[in-house]
């Protein structure tokens, strides 16, 4: 139930002596503490449809810092075009193009921004998006956390050039990995972030990675958030958002994973006006299980949420959305629509698509559709009438079913990539 | 030289959980470069003759041989045949959205090849504007996702085009004319034309005698009621046009009845 391999004392030694050590600032130490606290209180959260107590994501030591070596192969290719690139705990890249420094973006990891702009990491570090006492697995990630990274994007700096990030988890030696990151979008600011998180090795690992993006009046933050971690990698994602009047954050999300993953994907739609919209792909194949909960939360006026789902089951898999659309009271004229899909190609798999609405005002517009259904007979006979193989013909009508949300990505680059990572994992199931 | 025959055969569907036989004992052979056409009332059992050749799993075969040069295909499965040399003109072709008509035709043509050899894509691309330009499509269409969003004409053209890439042995139209205007049929027709040859056989489908002025056949064969009741040249399209399938009928002296309220 929870419970770490460690006693609480060992961990709070741990974590005391690993932030000393940083010589980590006395509010951050303190939050550790009271994060550890909560940890140790609070119970699991939630996922409807879901056990994971069992799984292994509590088999951490105490906090250390790692030095992992550079990836090869084809995820070297993609890291050396990355303005971030970190791998475990070693920050490898760093790069911004000169008119973003000029303006005064920050792109650091973690670590430096605590060291260099602690003001603004205290400001938001489980401030405004998460907050200590929300669960017990965002409380221990925030004792825990040893990297991350931290972008700032001043008031009304625009960047067009999307910043692109790359963690990979390190399974090469069995260790913790603890991720934090932090983006701040200063009032009428604008930034597109992809972010990937992959995994290299072959041992088995817990990954617990959390992303706060602050959107600030009058923002636009388009965050892509692309995973393929390993059957061997057992994750805890949560990506939260915040915000301001008339803000707009627009979620891209493929859970391309392998491993077991839980994952939490909210925006609180704090200020008025403002406007979260949600897309994401996901496939589950093997034994694998895959939950996603995603949350909008209307607290303003005429504030509008979105969520647009899809998601293949293969072999004996699990995948299951729960859409939550949360409508407040007093958050008059709000919108909330959600549509959660899934497509079952085995007998053996599992699927849910949960819709769950929580109207608590009345003028407000909230709509949602579910469906879980298995592949259409018409779409294969028509391939395979044209001498098409089964294997091949099914990876197109899957192709065909994804794209409800596929060719709504802003970026064709985006839409290509997904497509040859879509291919590759299906290609990965077949040859099981 | 190829030839498909089909002998004696009888074909089921399941209508409110009962079965019910659609066809009565066709007999047919067709060889490559001749071109046939079926006609006949609604409901008499075309449209379940070519989807059963194609191997549609909604249809049953309750007995009767399909045979590709001697080769019996109802065991065969629908991918299999297509490699086969069949091809069905689908009278409604399905919607993919997210896969181009471009990726689909490349898989439709590397099925056909070995794995390690596919086909080189300058071959594709040429081959393809090269089939564009006789169907007068424009390179966008070749871009779209599958048949989605095409009009009714749109759609029939993509069926032509898919058959000019793939080259089959033996076409089946499925009524490839119906929702045509004349330009578009006679594009379409200029389509299946430039396929004529030694090596390719055509078996259209339809209700109207129309179509078969542009694709001009070598047989017409009448069916009614799950059978094949009379062959004959193009000439007979015309008799029937002027006569209705009424006429013919009371002439065999058969006992069927015609549903005149289903013609569109």
């Amino acid at each position: 139930m929870g419970v770490p391999n460690l006693d609480a004392k060992t961990l709070l030694a741990g974590i005391q002596s690993y932030a000393q050590a940083q010589q980590e600032p006395a509010w951050l130490q303190q939050l550790r503490q009271q994060a550890l606290q909560a940890y140790t209180t609070l119970p699991l959260p939630k996922f409807e449809k879901i056990n994971y107590r069992d799984w292994p994501l509590f088999d951490f030591t105490v906090p250390q810092l790692m030095r992992s070596e550079p990836v090869t192969g084809v995820l070297a290719k993609t890291a050396a075009t990355q303005q971030f690139y970190a791998v475990g705990d070693s920050t490898i890249q760093l790069t911004l193009p000169m008119d973003a420094l000029q303006q005064g973006v920050i792109l650091s990891d973690l670590r430096s921004a605590i060291a260099h702009h602690g003001d603004l990491v205290q400001t938001y570090l489980m401030q405004k998006a998460l907050k200590v006492g929300d669960d017990k697995l965002t409380a221990l990630n925030t004792a825990m956390m040893t990297n991350g990274f931290f972008l700032y994007v001043p008031k009304n700096v625009q960047l067009k050039a999307p910043i692109e990030i790359l963690q990979v988890v390190d399974n090469r030696t069995t260790q913790n990995y603890f991720s934090h990151n932090l983006l701040i979008a200063a009032a009428g600011s604008q930034v597109n972030v992809i972010q990937r998180l992959a995994s290299v090795g072959e041992q088995a690992n817990a990954a617990h990675m959390l992303v706060e993006v602050i959107a600030e009046a009058n923002s636009q933050v388009n965050f892509a958030g692309i995973d393929t971690m390993s059957a061997k990698t057992t994750a805890y994602l949560n990506r939260r958002g915040y915000l301001a009047a008339d803000a707009k954050l627009d979620w891209e999300f493929a859970e391309m994973n392998a491993g077991n993953v839980i994952a939490d994907f909210d925006s609180e739609l704090k200020g008025r006006g403002s406007e979260a919209m949600v897309k994401t792909i996901a496939i589950a194949n093997q034994a694998q299980t895959q939950a996603l909960d995603t949350r909008v939360t209307n607290y303003g006026k005429q504030t509008v949420a979105n969520i647009v789902q899809r998601g293949i089951i293969l072999d004996e898999a699990t995948l299951i959305f729960n859409g939550i659309g949360h409508i407040i009271k007093g958050a008059h004229g709000a919108k909330a629509d959600q549509e959660n899909r899934l497509l079952m190609l085995s007998s053996k798999a599992r699927g849910d698509a949960d819709p769950i609405l929580l109207i608590d005002e009345n003028d407000v517009e909230a709509g949602h559709a579910a469906s879980v259904g298995r592949v259409d007979e018409q779409q294969m006979y028509y391939l395979l009438s044209r001498g098409i193989p089964k294997p091949v013909a099914e990876r197109l009508v899957i192709r065909g079913f994804l794209a409800g949300v596929i060719t709504e990505l802003r970026s064709q680059r985006l839409r290509h990539e997904l497509n040859d990572v879509i291919e590759r994992r299906l290609t990965d199931g077949q040859t099981n | 030289m190829s030839t498909l025959t089909i002998k004696d055969l009888k074909v089921s569907v399941t209508e409110n959980e009962q079965e019910r036989l659609i066809l009565k004992g066709v007999n047919l052979t067709l060889k490559t470069g001749e071109t046939h056409a079926i006609m006949g009332p609604n409901g008499t059992g075309k449209s379940t003759l070519s989807e059963t050749i194609m191997g549609n799993p909604a249809y049953h075969i309750v007995s009767g041989q399909i045979l590709l040069d001697g080769d019996d295909l109802v065991q065969r499965t629908v991918d299999e045949r297509a490699r086969a040399g069949l091809f069905l003109a689908m009278q409604y072709p399905a919607e993919i959205k997210g896969v181009t008509n471009i990726e689909f035709l490349r898989a439709a043509i590397n099925a056909r090849r070995s794995k390690d050899d596919p086909i080189a894509v300058t071959d594709f691309l040429a081959r393809l504007d090269d089939k564009l330009a006789v169907l007068n499509m424009s390179d966008a269409m070749a871009e779209r996702y599958l048949n989605e969003g095409f009009s009714g004409g749109e759609k029939k053209r993509n069926e032509i085009l898919q058959l000019l890439m793939i080259q089959p042995k033996f076409a089946i139209l499925d009524e490839i004319d119906s929702g045509l205007d004349i330009d578009a049929l006679q594009v379409v027709a200029k389509g299946v034309n430039s396929m004529k040859g030694p090596d390719f056989g055509t078996l259209m489908i339809t209700h109207y005698q129309r179509l078969l002025n542009y694709i001009v056949p070598d047989f017409v064969h009448v069916m009614m009621d799950g059978r094949i009741v009379k062959t004959g040249d193009a000439q007979l399209a015309h008799t029937l046009e002027a006569e209705g399938y009424a006429g013919l009928r009371d002439e065999l002296g058969l006992d069927v009845p015609l549903t005149d309220d289903d013609v569109e």
